[in-house]
């Protein structure tokens, strides 16, 4: 990572390595078509080397990071697209068993993301499914599926919950606190 | 918004289910909060796992060395010098949009001398010249109503450089001026957003976005401003701007 923030390109290929086929897995499933999925691959790990400098290793993993500014670029696209062809959705409760893969932490991170999903209702995957894979807002998806605004808020916001601390790892689901600051 | 009211809207925001106006709420009080940026941090680990645990699909073989070329060509056309250049245009275009307004700008690099004053007038073309000697090529777009029945006009002025940062100068007149904030995007033709950001009131009255930024702008065909719902209320097409 330091040498991603000096502006190293040979960081960029050891980055693609590790973290290129999920980049473009989460494009390819988000936009649909192959296409979609090279330039969004493409766009993410520039972004990630212009932006390396803002990362902070303190906040998160860098795992996280690279999905998170692939997700969201994904989510512009889509958005800018509504209306064109519907993506190749994988609805999260049916991932089969990942393959073996070297990389230890990475099939440490797919297991506890396997079994977190695991403990979430069918309604909270199929929400999470249409915030997440689709860029729907929760207004759009209260209206597609004519259920309550607040409804929908409350069942993403347990299952981000759940994600976040699963049973299965010992951990309980927290609510949100905190007051004016 | 205090912590509660983010922390609400927090999972909205990782998952990508809010509206812009919301988003825009949220990241502002994160901007100054650092238990909610924890938070947040917490929650995109999370959701962060789900694309993780998808089912692995392969790119193509050569992806791989197409990023790092392009990557490559990015370092060396974009060099870490021409300070003097940049430190020029930001200092001169704070003065001139203030001053003027984005769209005196407009008037002023056309030399309509008579609607603007004539230091202004010099500012822009100071600007202008330095922005040209290094290279950069000009692109225009006049913006108009995205709605038959509302008013208003705009412009928009793009500078794209292979060895300084591109420029972006939006200015729009809203006489219907009733749902800020104001977003702004400069799109490409496949709708990836080249320039993104939130276009601010001058003391004319008018609103203005500006920024300078790394990414290759000349590759952007449309502009559009948005109010807070999202939707456009003026729209552009760019062309080069020749012989002006």
């Amino acid at each position: 990572m330091r040498q991603l923030v000096a502006g190293d390109e040979g960081a960029i290929r050891t980055l693609y390595a590790r973290f290129g086929r999920s980049v473009y897995t989460l494009g390819f499933r988000m936009l649909g078509t192959a296409e979609a999925a090279e330039e969004l691959t493409q766009d993410v790990f520039l972004s990630a080397w212009r932006k390396g400098i803002h990362f902070d290793a303190a906040r998160g993993r860098l795992s996280t990071w690279l999905m998170t500014i692939a997700h969201n670029l994904a989510v512009d696209r889509l958005r800018h697209e509504r209306g064109g062809g519907r993506p190749i959705l994988i609805l999260v409760d049916q991932l089969p068993e990942p393959p073996p893969v070297d990389d230890d932490d990475m099939v440490v991170e797919r297991d506890r993301a396997r079994r977190a999903l695991a403990e979430l209702s069918p309604a909270e995957r199929h929400l999470l499914s249409q915030a997440y894979f689709y860029g729907w807002t929760a207004r759009e998806i209260a209206e597609t599926d004519g259920i309550p605004l607040g409804t929908v808020k409350t069942r993403l916001r347990t299952a981000l919950l759940k994600l976040r601390n699963p049973r299965s790892a010992g951990g309980r689901a927290q609510t949100p606190g905190g007051g004016a600051e | 918004m205090n912590c509660a009211e983010a922390r609400d809207l927090l999972p909205d925001r990782v998952v990508g289910a809010l509206s812009l106006m919301d988003e825009r709420r949220v990241d502002r009080h994160l901007a100054r909060c650092t238990k909610c940026r924890g938070e947040q941090a917490a929650l995109e680990e999370a959701i962060a796992a789900i694309g993780l645990a998808l089912p692995p699909v392969d790119p193509p073989p050569n992806l791989g060395p197409r990023i790092a070329a392009r990557v490559a060509a990015a370092s060396a056309g974009k060099p870490a010098s021409s300070v003097r250049v940049r430190t020029l245009a930001a200092a001169t275009m704070a003065a001139v949009l203030v001053a003027v307004g984005a769209l005196g700008w407009a008037v002023a690099e056309r030399g309509q001398v008579d609607l603007v004053r004539r230091e202004q007038v010099q500012n822009v073309r100071q600007l202008t010249r330095a922005l040209e000697a290094v290279g950069a090529r000009p692109y225009r777009a006049d913006l108009l109503p995205a709605r038959q029945e509302k008013k208003g006009f705009g412009s928009v002025a793009i500078y794209s450089a292979t060895r300084v940062n591109d420029f972006i100068l939006v200015g729009v007149v809203l006489p219907d001026d009733n749902a800020p904030p104001y977003t702004v995007k400069a799109m490409d033709p496949k709708g990836r957003v080249l320039s993104r950001g939130t276009l601010s009131k001058t003391n004319n009255g008018d609103w203005v976005f500006y920024e300078s930024t790394q990414v290759n702008l000349s590759r952007a065909i449309s502009v559009s401003v948005m109010d807070r719902s999202g939707r456009a209320v003026m729209v552009g097409s760019i062309r080069p701007a020749m012989g002006e």
